[in-house]
């Protein structure tokens, strides 16, 4: 075993345990996100996994198949933030004018329609 | 008058203390009912309170659109038949606030959009590099609605009571503009275009959509169709 495969691993462990003490926000996630790390585990400790997996399709090395894997997954990854951030504003946004209609300052004008 | 008396004014503003006072002056000596919504500003926009409108204030700044919703949604409640959109920096000219809103009064319109290109004369003030990113703005528009307008993002237009409560606005950044003839086409409204004059001072110049900000509506337009 190498260095970097226990620090490898033992990030992975922080990351899932972050995950599930501060993000978790539905069970199928949970799925979801132990198989994505599971497998990150695997290829850690048995890297040929990922040049195996890249031959199979038709790429050369197996980092160069976490790197195509990796590009757009992190893109939807960035889209998927600005949506919760869109998610956010609109809450923030319906507050903000629920409070500044409460407060109106109607000042010496009479309510139309009258 | 009758049509008045049913008319809101909302002026949204953000940091216009410098302008505000004369703008609201204007429409209030014209006889109009003023919403000012001030849209978390840091300077003196606020004073605008002793003034006889009705004076609404977001705690943060949340952007344009924001302000414009929430000035809708107080006239919706309040009752009104029309709402008119109005710029706080003095670029809008009141007495051109009747014609804007008789296709509403007169029952052919929902939705009437203020047009700078409509009359030579108007389209001649704009300044050229202004003109050339409003005509991409256009392209942009129709691409993105639908619907081919000799203008855009020109925050001078009036909403019947009917379009009020058919649009609610979600794009609190300048997007707004194009969202709202999204709403328009999406809820059916009739709508149509009045030519009006836009003053560009130099206040104006520098408080307007620098090229940054058209891109910036653009990645707002492209998000919203996304996360939709």
């Amino acid at each position: 075993m190498i260095l970097a495969q226990p620090i490898l691993i033992l990030l992975l462990a922080v990351l899932v345990v972050l995950y599930f003490a501060r993000l978790r926000s539905r069970a199928s996630d949970g799925v979801v996100i132990f198989l994505l790390f599971g497998f990150a585990a695997l290829l850690v400790l048995r890297p040929t996994v990922a040049t195996w997996l890249a031959n199979l399709v038709g790429i050369g090395r197996g980092v160069d198949l976490i790197t195509y894997l990796a590009i757009p997954g992190l893109a939807l990854f960035v889209l998927l933030l600005f949506a919760r951030i869109r998610e956010l504003n609109a809450k923030l946004t319906a507050l903000v004018r629920e409070n500044a209609l409460a407060d109106a300052d109607v000042n010496q004008i009479d309510q139309p329609g009258t | 008058m009758s049509v008045q008396s049913s008319l809101l004014v909302v002026v949204p503003a953000y940091n216009e203390g410098r302008v505000i006072g004369a703008t609201v002056d204007g429409l209030l000596s014209a006889g109009y009912r003023v919403v000012v919504v001030d849209d978390g500003s840091s300077d003196d926009t606020g004073d605008v309170r002793r003034l006889p409108v009705v004076y609404l204030r977001h705690p943060v700044n949340l952007g344009q659109g924001a302000a414009l919703q929430t000035g809708m949604t107080y006239a919706l409640r309040a009752g009104a038949q029309i709402v008119v959109h109005f710029d706080a920096d003095g670029q809008h000219d009141c007495r051109q606030i009747e014609s804007l809103v008789a296709p509403i009064v007169e029952g052919r319109a929902d939705v009437v959009l203020g047009s700078r290109f409509l009359r030579k004369a108007d389209a001649r003030r704009v300044p050229l590099k202004k003109r050339l990113m409003l005509k991409g703005g256009i392209l942009v528009s129709w691409v993105m609605t639908g619907l081919l307008l000799s203008d855009t993002h020109n925050g001078f237009r009036a909403l019947s009571r009917r379009a009020l409560e058919r649009i609610q606005l979600q794009e609190n950044g300048f997007a707004h503009a194009t969202e709202i003839l999204q709403r328009v086409r999406e809820a059916g409204l009739r709508y149509v275009e009045v030519p009006i004059t836009i003053t560009y001072t130099e206040y104006s110049q520098l408080k307007g959509q620098k090229i940054s900000g058209s891109l910036s509506i653009l990645f707002d337009l492209v998000m919203s169709k996304l996360t939709k």
